[in-house]
């Protein structure tokens, strides 16, 4: 290589400056969305990967099969089996039981909502290795009011000053002292803790705590305050997280053996009423990529969508790399006859070829810094839009393999013109139709059908995905939840004698304020997951039917006024119904569920219902009095769970909602008025009513991210296809600039050549769209059964997939064959 | 049937006008067997392709059966090419990528004649050519000779009244142009009007007419009494 030959690459590359800078953009626009997906799906493959001897952490999900068949499997499982799993299987080295609580923490400066809270114990931190930033993670719970936070929740509560042995309070008053602060669980974590206690803790304080005086009996004789594991109670209800980290070299044959012994020894009343539970090992690394089961702690990703995006990053990088090599075969008519002189004159190959790919790697090069570039930008602006906390990590090691693999890329993308130009004869080479011959047309033919296969594949999936989002958004909730605004009831005075009395003249003065309808008390709102649930249910003279999972919705008797529930049959709730009555009214589900016949028989029935949880109702008979029509109370990605609605004010963790109606009259200013009502009443609390529609909608987030970064990448993908298209086009045509002039001559109008010019890109729109269909279509309704609600799959979806790609192949084409056939034929056929 | 008076064609290039051809007039009658020669670049194949439609004068006018020709619009064009001009060329022009079937047929799809009636009239041709044996062989498999006598096939199946020949026979040797000379003077003596350029004195007498063009300029037209022939 000497001075002239970069001279001439740099000059060529100038000379043609706008297809080099056409290629270089595309080589850019390949390279950097490839990099970005790739970071994106390292990231999501990479959750849970990064802790201690992770290959040795497992969750233990259940698998529960119900007296009539029915399996579910959820990701949570029995309380109890966390503490015994050391003692009960050798191979076990640690376990750990989370049981989630939903917590409002404050200190009088204050305060944090929604907070991730879990009962769990000391072993948490031995199965997940996170050494404290303050206090001693081998005794994280000193004493019994001991909490340990995580760095954000302590900044939260305790601003800039050090949280380490401050105290904070939780829901109705109940107070602990930070002994503990760990660093937050990273991003690519499932689990995530803002506040740890221990059930210990949680048993001794709800036997040791006087809501009157808000004040906590300390009893140092009390050793622990656990109940026993073997009571039935806490076998019954799977609401706990179970993690457990295992001796080394251990087989999971050894565990599922050990799980027979606790089956034996504990479940045995579930067997006694035919409820058959089996305990699954899931490798912690496989969660966030497996399937989503009941009760997750956090949203799973679907692998099929990762697979997905794997398909169309690889298709965006290699499309980027064979339009770019077809420019440079296109480049090469010049290129050739510049090959040939310089043989003429006794060049040798090698600096030849060394020329060619000189350019290929000059033009990657700068391809490759300009994506480097745009990804860098890009990153953040993707990792906010799929509202990661911090950007998708890149590891410098990947950087390093990519920087191979483009500069591979690029010696590659040269050395093929190189290939094809070099070796041949001068003389082949200064002929006029040499490079039409060789331009891997065949290759290329091929790429293009699955670019395009992929592109319908893609416009497929993200039609679905759209449909879909707004199939959920637009669904009848069952439900007015528009004018309605919700707020977490006012956690100041809970419990404190007179706070219902308070609470009612609160919600007296907001009703008549003008443009308010009504306000009631519930224990969860649409768009929030039901807070009690208890598979303990049946109707009292069908005692065989436990086992199911039932919802309870407490709720106050103005729930009707603000939500206004379809009733099918018999009543609501009445003024002078007593709140902890025994009436309860069922959605269609649960008259389904109960084995009642319709919902006119429903009425006056009597149902069996206790509560297995810690703050347990124990079996109260309640009479239906009447039955409502089902409505979503999550998303409709979730079927419609059978629920209980009972005129109660006990809510479970204490957490209730004050939900209010409004209309028209309100105007715009239906918050601001009520912020000033509440900071009259409840000065001390945080002002939080928002609107329940927006709630409700927030739940459709994550699909509508997704349909969003589909949409991105389709758009990318059709282009990166229309783009290979019209180079392959140009080629086609010009092989066929003889044969268009013959036709036109005998007579061929300017539509017929089109027609024929035409054709076979159809055909190969035709081949993509045969491949694609099908896989799409499996993929989408595999997709769909993750919703218990569907837009179902329609032809017309395929077709309008089919025949916008057909479209855009069509115009792109067109294009060339336009130029094509209104020459004159005269230029073509002049005898040279 | 052809008139063409004082016919112009240049090319315009930044600063000058480069004449091709230069006050041409011409006069064609029907059944006629007219042999253009001269020297190369004299503007013989502009012309052709003038009377042919497929490029346009600079000035001039154009006359075809009385019909004004350069006013045509696109359509009309292609109803010329479809019903009344066939072409053949030094270099054949057939599609490679059909057969000798296909190529002869090409014309009569696009003419729109049903693909029985297609069937009957190329084998007609192929019987009359005695090529019947080779209908199914592609372009490249075929000699010279044999190739352009498809290319003559194509260009007749139509019945076409003007057939256009530009040095038909000039990538020909002599025995197999002295084939393709004497069939398309039996085709002119079944009345088709014929125009060919041709290098050769020999094959120009196979015409009633010569046309000498040099520097697009008609230098001498020779008529040759012994061939010629009353239009019928
Ligand atoms: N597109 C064009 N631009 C400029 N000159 C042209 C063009 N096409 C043909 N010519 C010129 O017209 C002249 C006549 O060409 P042509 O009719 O093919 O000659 P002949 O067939 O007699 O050999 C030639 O000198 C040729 O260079
Ligand atoms: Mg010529």
């Amino acid at each position: 290589m000497n001075t002239t030959n970069l001279k001439t690459t740099f000059r060529s590359i100038l000379n043609q400056k706008f297809s080099s800078l056409l290629s270089i953009l595309v080589l850019t626009a390949g390279m950097a969305s490839f990099m970005l997906i790739f970071f994106y799906i390292n990231y999501e493959k990479g959750f849970d990967r990064s802790w201690t001897d992770a290959d040795r952490i497992y969750r233990v999900a259940l698998s529960k099969t119900l007296p009539d068949g029915k399996v579910t499997k959820t990701a949570s499982n029995y309380v109890a089996l966390g503490w015994v799993m050391p003692d009960e299987i050798p191979g076990v080295e640690c376990s750990t039981s989370l049981w989630e609580d939903k917590v409002m923490a404050y200190t009088t400066e204050n305060y944090m909502t929604d907070v991730r809270f879990y009962w769990g114990d000391a072993s948490f931190f031995k199965v997940f290795d996170r050494p404290f930033l303050a206090g001693d993670v081998q005794n994280p719970f000193p004493t019994i009011q001991s909490m340990v936070i995580s760095e954000s929740a302590a900044r939260q509560l305790f601003g800039s000053q050090n949280a380490l042995g401050k105290s904070f309070k939780i829901n109705e008053g109940w107070e602990f002292v930070v002994s503990g602060i760990f660093p937050d669980f990273p991003e690519d974590s499932h689990v995530k803790v803002d506040i740890l206690g221990t059930c210990n803790q949680l048993f001794y304080y709800l036997g040791h705590f006087d809501n009157a005086t808000s004040s906590l009996r300390l009893d140092p004789t009390v050793k622990s305050s656990l109940p026993d594991a073997s009571q039935s109670w806490l076998w019954t209800g799977s609401d706990a997280y179970v993690y457990t980290k295992l001796k080394k070299d251990i087989s999971l044959a050894d565990i599922t053996a050990g799980f027979g012994t606790i089956y034996k020894k504990y479940t045995g009343h579930l067997l006694a009423s035919n409820q058959k539970s089996e305990f699954v090992m899931q490798p912690i690394s496989s969660i966030h990529t497996g399937p989503n089961l009941e009760h997750e702690m956090s949203a799973n990703i679907d692998s099929r969508i990762i697979s997905a995006l794997w398909v169309v990053a690889i298709l965006a990088l290699l499309m980027s790399w064979v339009i770019f090599i077809n420019f440079q075969i296109t480049q090469s008519v010049e290129r050739a006859k510049e090959v040939g002189l310089k043989k003429v004159v006794g060049a040798s190959s090698s600096s030849l070829s060394v020329q060619i790919v000189l350019q290929s790697v000059l033009m990657n090069a700068v391809g490759m810094g300009l994506a480097f570039v745009v990804f860098f930008v890009l990153r953040k602006s993707l990792s906010s839009y799929l509202d990661l906390k911090h950007l998708i990590p890149v590891e410098p090691a990947s950087l390093m393999v990519f920087l191979l693999v483009f500069l591979g890329g690029s010696v590659a993308s040269g050395l093929y013109p190189a290939f094809i130009i070099v070796p041949r004869k001068a003389q082949l080479l200064l002929s006029k139709n040499f490079v039409q011959k060789n331009d891997g047309f065949s290759l290329r033919r091929t790429l293009i059908v699955f670019q395009f296969a992929a592109s319908i594949g893609l416009l497929i999936a993200t039609s679905v995905i759209v449909r879909q989002v707004s199939f959920m958004k637009n669904k009848d909730v069952g439900l007015s939840i528009d004018q309605t605004v919700y707020s977490n009831i006012p956690l100041s005075n809970l419990k404190k004698p007179g706070s219902a009395e308070k609470l009612r003249a609160f919600m007296e003065e907001v009703n008549r304020m003008p443009g308010f309808r009504s306000s009631t008390l519930t224990s969860s709102i649409p768009g929030k997951a039901i807070t009690f649930h208890s598979n303990q249910i049946f109707p009292v003279d069908a005692p065989e039917k436990v086992g199911s999972n039932y919802g309870l919705l407490t709720v106050e008797n103005h729930f009707d006024e603000v939500y206004q529930p379809r009733l099918l049959s018999g009543r609501l709730f009445a003024e002078d119904d007593r709140a902890g009555g025994n009436l309860v009214v069922l959605n269609r589900e649960a008259c389904i569920q109960l084995g009642l016949s319709s919902p006119e028989t429903a009425i006056g029935k009597f149902i069996n219902v206790s509560v297995h949880d810690y703050i347990g109702i124990d079996k109260v008979i309640y009479q239906v009095c009447g039955v409502i029509e089902n409505f979503h109370q999550e998303s409709p990605r979730k079927a419609i769970e059978p629920l209980l609605i009972i005129n109660d004010l006990r809510w479970k963790y204490d957490v209730g909602f004050i939900s209010v109606g409004f209309n028209q009259q309100a105007g715009s200013n239906v918050l601001a008025a009520l912020k000033e009502k509440w900071e009259r009443f409840y000065p001390a609390d945080p002002f939080s009513f928002r609107f329940t529609n927006q709630t409700y909608q927030m739940q459709m987030k994550a699909d509508e991210k997704l349909a969003g970064l589909f949409s991105a990448y389709t758009g990318l993908s059709v282009l990166l296809a229309a783009l290979g298209l019209l180079g392959l086009a140009s080629n086609a045509t010009r092989k066929r600039v003889k044969e268009i002039g013959i036709r036109k001559v005998n007579g061929a109008r300017i539509s017929e050549v089109m027609v024929m010019l035409n054709r076979d890109f159809v055909v190969w729109i035709a081949m993509a769209f045969v491949i694609a269909t099908p896989i799409a279509y499996f993929a989408m309704s595999k997709w769909l059964e993750n919703y218990a609600y569907k837009a179902e799959l329609n032809w017309w979806i395929f077709a309008l997939a089919g025949l916008l790609a057909l479209g855009i192949a069509l115009l792109t084409v067109s294009w060339q064959s336009w130029k094509a056939a209104t020459r004159n034929p005269v230029e073509a056929l002049r005898y040279e | 049937m052809i008139k063409l008076s004082n016919i112009d064609r240049y090319y315009q290039s930044k600063f000058q006008r480069s004449f091709v051809l230069k006050a041409v007039n011409l006069e064609i009658q029907q059944g006629e067997f007219v042999s253009i020669m001269g020297p190369s670049g004299a503007g013989k194949s502009t012309l052709l392709n003038i009377i042919g439609l497929l490029d346009e004068p600079s000035a001039g006018t154009y006359t075809f059966l009385g019909n004004d020709m350069l006013s045509l619009t696109e359509k009309k064009k292609i109803e010329y090419h479809r019903n009344a001009i066939g072409f053949i060329f030094q270099a054949f022009h057939l599609i490679e990528e059909l057969t000798v079937y296909e190529n002869i047929e090409t014309p009569l799809v696009y003419k729109g004649v049903k693909s029985k009636e297609r069937k009957a009239m190329v084998a007609d041709l192929l019987d009359q050519f005695n090529m019947v044996a080779k209908k199914d062989l592609f372009p490249s498999q075929l000699s010279g000779g044999q190739q352009q006598l498809v290319a003559i096939a194509r260009a007749i199946i139509g019945k076409p009244m003007l057939l256009l020949a530009d040095e038909p026979t000039g990538n020909l040797h002599s025995d197999q142009g002295k084939q393709i000379m004497e069939l398309l003077s039996g085709l002119n003596k079944e009345g088709m009007t014929i125009i060919q350029v041709t290098h050769s004195e020999t094959n120009a007498m196979y015409g009633n007419r010569v046309i000498r063009l040099v520097d697009g300029i008609i230098r001498e037209e020779n008529v040759q009494p012994a061939f010629f022939i009353q239009p019928n």
